[in-house]
């Protein structure tokens, strides 16, 4: 019996899986993650000091909780992995190395996804008494686009990163500024969402990122995860 | 004449401006056991690192059966096996789990997992997590999981390192049942060691 290649999907079933596996055992990252929701969705409500706040200040500051908590899940799923030896293991197998990518960036999305059961919820709660209620599927939609988005960037980051040294400081510095269009689309995606209106031009705007995130990936991780 | 399994062609490799290993040439028949000796900071790791294919040299190349080793396609890395001096293994995860993981990824059936196990002599503790396995055991796991898709080369960092003298003889006596035509390729400190298991040794030294 030889060892032979492994394709795409089949690796990034067992990438995914052995990731939330990890976490369900010990979900540190996961009560960290939703700890940070809720904390910085109460200090960013009552630190803006308005009693009735627009739909955007409200969405925007989920929006900056995700992304801020897209920078711990990275950190934990990837630089973590770099740390022990772990990715050594994974970019000698034979699978392709965008799978490794990929893998990354759905266990975040997973997790983020599960932290926005404490962060919308809560956001939600500093609302306007008399704004509208979204549609749910539409705001899930937005935040799932979203949330792929900031996930497959944040991946993409700290596989380029992984390589050299001051990774830790590397990830954010490219992060970040990556992410503010991203964020910008996202934001008038969920605003709109929230009030009710068309989604189609914000969320293919986020979609047409997430596109462009997946193609560079494509481009730079079979290379970027050797020294 | 035999194809060599290894060609090292004026290694070198440089972290900064601190250069670590310069004009390193050698070549490896299939079935051979190469022992990489030197004081820390000569370069060994590195060495090796070049060698499995997860570090590019900045100079010369590290040829596996006649391919750049770093530029090896999905289907041929499963020829070249590495253990470093981190075990490669998710701590969470049994050591069951790990192999099974393991074949997968190799594109193996997840029941050769056990017959890994009962090679490294590790039926016992294959519920366990690797994370709460002793340092002996940790290794002969790593071994396993690096020996489970049958790789023709097969690299090792300092595999005795902070052993006891029983767990390096189980460790020493799982390499020698995987021999055959596996070509190796060890570092360690020890030329006693390195005397005993291997056929050839290549001397590395701390370079100005």
């Amino acid at each position: 019996m030889t060892a032979h290649a492994v394709p795409f999907a089949r690796a990034v079933r067992l990438l995914v899986r052995t990731d939330l596996t990890l976490e369900r055992r010990a979900p540190q990252l996961a009560l960290a993650m939703g700890l940070f929701a809720a904390v910085a969705q109460v200090v960013l409500h009552y630190g803006a000091d308005i009693s009735q706040p627009p739909v955007s200040v409200t969405v925007g500051s989920l929006w900056v909780t995700l992304l801020l908590a897209t920078l711990l899940a990275v950190a934990r799923v990837f630089n973590a992995e770099r740390d022990e030896g772990l990715l050594d293991a994974l970019v000698l197998a034979p699978i392709p190395r965008t799978a490794i990518w990929a893998a990354k960036a759905i266990a975040i999305t997973a997790l983020l996804l599960l932290m926005e059961v404490v962060a919308v919820p809560l956001s939600y709660l500093f609302l306007p008494a008399d704004a509208p209620v979204p549609s749910f599927g539409v705001l899930l939609l937005a935040l799932l686009a979203g949330d792929l988005g900031l996930a497959a960037l944040g991946s993409l980051v700290a596989a380029v990163a992984s390589a050299v040294r001051g990774r830790e400081v590397m990830v954010p510095l490219l992060y970040l500024p990556a992410a503010v269009p991203l964020l910008i689309a996202a934001l008038a995606c969920s605003v709109h969402a929230a009030a009710g209106d068309s989604v189609m031009r914000p969320l293919a705007l986020v979609l047409t990122y997430d596109a462009i995130v997946g193609l560079l990936a494509y481009a730079v991780c079979e290379h970027a995860l050797t020294d | 004449m035999t194809a060599p399994r290894l060609e090292l062609r004026g290694v070198g490799h440089a972290y900064g401006g601190r250069v670590v290993l310069a004009g390193v040439d050698y070549t490896l028949a299939p079935g051979r056991v190469l022992g990489l000796l030197g004081p820390n900071g000569s370069g060994k790791s590195t060495l090796l690192r070049c060698i499995a294919g997860l570090l590019r040299p900045r100079a010369g190349e590290v040829l596996v059966d006649g391919r750049v080793s770093v530029e090896l396609p999905p289907a041929e890395r499963a020829r070249v096996a590495y253990a470093g001096h981190r075990p490669l293994l998710w701590g969470g995860l049994s050591a069951r789990e790990n192999l099974v993981l393991c074949a997968g990824l190799y594109g193996l059936p997840a029941g050769l997992a056990d017959e890994a196990l009962a090679a490294a002599d590790l039926v016992a503790q294959a519920e366990r997590p690797a994370a709460a396995l002793s340092q002996g055991q940790r290794q002969r796991l790593a071994l396993a999981r690096a020996l489970l898709p049958s790789p023709a080369l097969l690299v090792l960092d300092e595999p005795h390192s902070g052993l006891d003298e029983a767990s390096v003889a189980r460790l020493d006596a799982l390499l020698q049942s995987a021999r055959g035509n596996l070509t190796l390729v060890l570092a360690t400190h020890e030329r006693g060691r390195a005397e005993q298991l291997c056929d050839e040794l290549l001397q590395l030294e701390v370079l100005p």
